[in-house]
């Protein structure tokens, strides 16, 4: 008996002492753990832990000089899908949640069902994360949550298990989840499009997670795309970091005018069927773009469904000037001295024959005198003014207006133009380049060479910013109209104001850009397109005029041209004929919007109330500016 | 003796209360008695019942000691048929609206009929016949019953303490060695055909490849005993509760790593150790066979599932599926541990009143009591 007791009291002896053993390397294994691997272990909790939430900064609105909401982010959500959380509720959930979202059944089903990979140790896994749609309107968002809590499963009245239960409530509030995004808009849909631009989102990625960023792909939200864009903030556990919005871009456009360039570019359209039409209003004394506008044209909020309608054709067309270029050889003759408007040139009876090739003109003309080889647009007249400055010179005053340069308009779509220098032309070259061929610029290069004789002299850059503000309106950076050269002096731009609103006359080339209230001065131009390897197709045409009011303090230099307008269409194809007209209502419609005083009193052929009506027009004008309102940026 | 009953008593109840603190810490913010109320009843009903069975000497149940074992075996086999059915094993009974785990209880009833056998046949326990094959298929019966059910951690943990009841007892550690080879040998077969277990094992060998899929609860075991450090983050400051798969029961040891630090991990390291040396203690000073026998097997049945439980939280085992003494939530598992204790604080009164020990009033007494 006490040797099967001691025997059996050593062996509970040294048992228990294996398990102390036991317990003691636990020890030792916990302290491993926790003391030495513990920097290690818990940073990478930690790290896990700030796999945070970013905030994704709101791109900045696209406003109107007047305020008006060009382009504008608004929250949105983008809504995604844990498949690995739904079960087999897949049906279910594509089921109630395709009609919310907006997106057909099978393909949101297809996203819902687990994707299992497998890994290179062989492990299977689950995706744990698909996008079912970007870009859903906040509200869309609070529905497919209601509604994902709501889900009937079935499972009413039943008694469940608390692992069900608990996977019940996971389906129900986390495996369908959204993360932050925005949605930009274009609330006005088509206008100024070209100027705007579109955006395309996409994925980022930050260092704290992946963001939805909308990025211009072209026009100002490309060109301003920094500015625009702001820095994403994030949040994590106890700390947090706002986004800084980006900023707003307040254009020097105004929509009111902008509206009525597109309205009357769309009647034109109509009218004249062409390839295309643009238009640009530029304030002469700032080089300011208060409208620029294409046609054909697009949405941004769909930029893909008119990929046509996308060009930017008044600084991205190149095209030959014709007659309207004519006014750079002769203003800068005028400014030189080497000539007089009232001086008489022999125009050879609309026939010439120099450096070996015909010149010829529209008409026969005989003497003329340089106002009227302005007003009439003869080509030999206007050849011999060139030939009086000689090659270089008129190398030298094209590429002062700007010409073969690019406008610095931020803008991303520009084309230089091309003019060669003096050493590749040819012998009949200084007869050719002054009318408008042999040259090819952009309707803006044109437009701002146009501004800068009503500038008296001083070439603008075009300005389309007109500030840079935050979110409250704050001013972050104001700009300023930027000179860039004198070109011609200011006596020659008068005299040449002179002979451009003579073209504007009853018996000048652009008798129908006359408005009743304002003087115009302006040049039409006609020029055959180089297509098809000639230039004589006598179909393609491109016609445009260029032209400001009013004459002695010009508040608006307007340019319209026309992309081969259809001639079938028995509207002719001159400038005068085509584009005059447009002209003369975008003129007379802003004009009056900006209440220009007018400069006129309308010729009535007697009829007393036409003259009251005028007289009165006039007087309400004058009287608003005499109580010392400006009436638009007159006083400038 | 005193000493050995106090030490027992008061660091069970140290472990049941931290365990009661960290389910409360593990709650969700809003709704603290999540673990709490079912834990609390359950320790209630195992303190009355510890405290009664304290109460009156152990030697009453031997006398219970068949009737005991074959309720248990009943039961395993309700269970196995009828049971509830969760996460692919049938382990739980439901009675009205008590659910408990029979396997718990079979753990006592099979300790408590070792015990008995080990004490009536003390004499002859060398022989190979009653030292090893008839508790054998005792122990096979309830194990194999376990086994199937199937609760591998409880019928491994069940089957080496009984090993341990039998060398106790006097069986030949030569004789032992047949049933223990054959154990781990079918053990080992099983495994060969069972993939969630071989894949547990595989991902105890290659934690590093599969702490995102099998081996994904033990990496974060293991990512929460390494966050708490020396002094631990402190209580309610957990992180890894979320990440942690069975963070209330299995490896609840990982949350108070977690919270108290590696002073936290030694305190309950240390009070398993005064448990499971106060239980030796009172085995080895126990009047009878019966008693020695009975508190050797409680005190290594707790001391090997704590360590078993704390190997696997420490990814030094591979993962079974034990609950903690005293700390798990579980009330099954709770109640019978308070009961057991109850039975060892017996054992040690009993000890405590022994006046005089005289071997021949033991001798004559053995056949009245076999």
């Amino acid at each position: 008996m006490h040797l099967v007791n001691t025997q059996s009291i050593r062996r509970i002896a040294g048992l228990a002492t294996l398990l102390v053993l036991g317990f003691v390397g636990l020890a030792g294994r916990l302290a491993w753990l926790q003391i030495v691997e513990h920097e290690e272990l818990a940073q990478i909790v930690e790290k896990k832990l700030q796999r945070n939430e970013p905030r994704p900064a709101r791109r900045g609105a696209i406003l109107d000089l007047r305020g008006t909401v060009l382009a504008t982010s608004v929250p949105a959500k983008t809504v995604c899908a844990d498949p690995s959380l739904i079960y087999d509720h897949h049906e279910l959930v594509a089921k109630t949640l395709a009609p919310l979202l907006k997106v057909p059944e099978p393909g949101l089903l297809k996203k819902l069902l687990p994707q299992v990979t497998m890994s290179t140790n062989g492990v299977l896994r689950t995706n744990q994360y698909v996008v079912l749609k970007r870009k859903v309107p906040v509200d869309d968002w609070e529905r497919v949550k209601r509604a994902m809590v709501d889900l009937d499963l079935g499972l009413e009245g039943k008694q469940l298990s608390t692992s069900l239960k608990r996977a019940v409530k996971t389906l129900r509030t986390r495996a369908v989840f959204a993360s932050e995004d925005h949605l930009r808009q274009y609330p006005s849909r088509s206008l100024a499009a070209h100027v705007i631009g579109f955006t395309a989102g996409g994925e980022a990625e930050t260092d704290h997670g992946n963001v939805f960023e909308d990025h211009g792909v072209t026009g100002i939200e490309l060109t301003l795309d920094d500015m625009l864009s702001g820095v994403h903030g994030w949040r994590k556990r106890g700390e947090e970091m706002a986004p800084t919005h980006g900023l707003d871009v307040v254009l020097t456009l105004d929509a009111n005018i902008q509206n009525i360039v597109e309205d009357e570019l769309a009647r034109g359209f109509e009218r004249l069927s062409p390839q295309g039409m643009c238009a640009l209003v530029v304030r002469p004394y700032t080089g300011e773009v208060l409208a620029l506008a294409n046609l054909p044209t697009f949405d941004p909020n769909e930029p893909g469904r008119a990929a046509n309608g996308q060009r930017n054709r008044a600084t991205a067309d190149t095209y030959e000037p014709g007659s309207t270029f004519k006014v750079v050889a002769i203003v800068t003759a005028l400014s030189d001295g080497r000539l007089t408007l009232n001086e008489t040139v022999f125009c050879e009876n609309g026939r010439w024959f120099y450096g070996g090739q015909w010149l010829r003109d529209y008409r026969a003309f005989g003497y003329l005198s340089f106002e009227e080889v302005v007003s009439h647009s003869s080509n030999i007249g206007t050849a011999k003014a060139a030939l009086r400055l000689g090659e270089a010179r008129l190398y030298n005053t094209i590429t002062n207006f700007g010409f073969g340069q690019i406008t610095g308009i931020p803008l991303d779509a520009q084309a230089r133009g091309r003019i060669l220098p003096p050493k590749t032309w040819s012998q009949i070259s200084i007869t050719r380049i002054p009318i408008g061929h042999e040259i090819s610029t952009t309707p803006l290069q044109m437009a701002m060479a146009m501004a800068a004789i009503a500038n008296g002299g001083v070439l603008m850059q075009p300005k389309l910013v007109e500030r840079l503000q935050d979110g409250a309106g704050r001013i972050v950076r104001q700009f300023s109209p930027h000179p860039l050269r004198r070109v011609v002096s200011e006596s020659a731009c008068n005299e040449m104001k002179r002979a451009l609103r003579s073209v504007v006359s009853d018996d000048g080339t652009a008798m129908r850009a006359q408005l009743d209230y304002y003087s115009v001065a302006g040049k039409t131009g006609t020029t055959e397109k180089y297509t098809h390897g000639t230039y004589k197709s006598g179909k393609y045409y491109y016609a445009s005029f260029v032209g400001f009011l009013p004459v002695d303090r010009p508040e608006l230099c307007i340019l319209v041209g026309v992309d081969e307008p259809d001639k079938s269409a028995g509207q002719g194809h001159t400038g005068g004929v085509v584009a005059a007209p447009v002209f003369r209502a975008i003129a007379e419609r802003t004009a009056a919007y900006l209440r220009i005083p007018p400069d006129l009193t309308p010729e009535t052929e007697g009829d007393a109330k036409g003259e009251l009506s005028a007289e009165l027009a006039h007087r309400r004008v004058t009287s608003r500016t005499a109580h010392g309102l400006p009436a638009s940026s007159a006083t400038r | 003796m005193r000493l050995s009953t106090t030490i027992l008593v008061a660091s069970a109840l140290a472990l049941l209360s931290l365990g009661m603190l960290t389910l409360f810490s593990i709650s969700p913010p809003n709704a603290s008695l999540t673990y709490l109320s079912r834990q609390i009843v359950a320790a209630g009903l195992g303190l009355g019942g510890a405290f009664l069975l304290a109460q009156i000497h152990h030697r009453r149940l031997r006398a219970w000691s068949w009737f005991l074992l074959l309720v248990a075996v009943g039961l395993l086999v309700f269970v196995m048929v009828a049971g509830v059915e969760v996460k692919a094993a049938r382990r739980w009974c439901r009675l009205g609206p008590v659910q408990f785990q029979p396997s718990e209880f079979a753990k006592l009833a099979l300790l408590v009929a070792l015990a008995h056998y080990g004490a009536v046949n003390e004499r002859v326990m060398r022989s190979f016949w009653y030292g090893v094959v008839v508790p054998g298929m005792l122990i096979g019966l309830v194990t194999g019953l376990i086994f199937v059910e199937p609760d591998w951690g409880t019928a491994i943990l069940l089957g080496a303490t009984s090993m341990v009841v039998l060398v106790v007892a006097g069986a030949r550690m030569t004789h032992l060695a047949v049933p223990v080879l054959f154990g781990m040998g079918s053990l080992c077969a099983f495994l060969a055909f069972n993939s969630v277990r071989i894949d547990r094992v595989h991902a105890w060998l290659n934690p590093d490849t599969t702490r995102q899929g099998v081996g994904f609860q033990a990496w974060q075991a293991k990512l929460a005993l390494g966050r708490g450090g020396l002094t631990g983050v402190g209580l309610n400051a957990s992180l890894q509760k979320d990440p942690l798969p069975e963070e209330q029961t299995d490896f609840i040891f990982a949350i108070i790593g977690e919270e108290f630090g590696y002073v936290g991990s030694l305190v309950v390291i240390v009070l398993f150790l005064l448990y499971f040396l106060s239980g030796v203690s009172i085995a080895r000073q126990a009047s009878d066979p019966f008693g020695r026998l009975l508190a050797t097997g409680i005190s290594f049945l707790v001391g090997l599932q704590a360590f078993i439980n704390l190997g696997v939280v420490s990814s030094v085992l591979p993962n079974k599926g034990l609950a903690l003494p005293f700390i798990s939530f579980g009330g099954s598992n709770l109640a019978i541990v308070l009961l057991c204790t109850g039975i060892l604080v017996s054992v040690g009164r009993a000890n405590e009143c022994r006046v005089a020990p005289d071997p021949r009033l033991e001798e004559l007494g053995q056949p009245q009591t076999a």
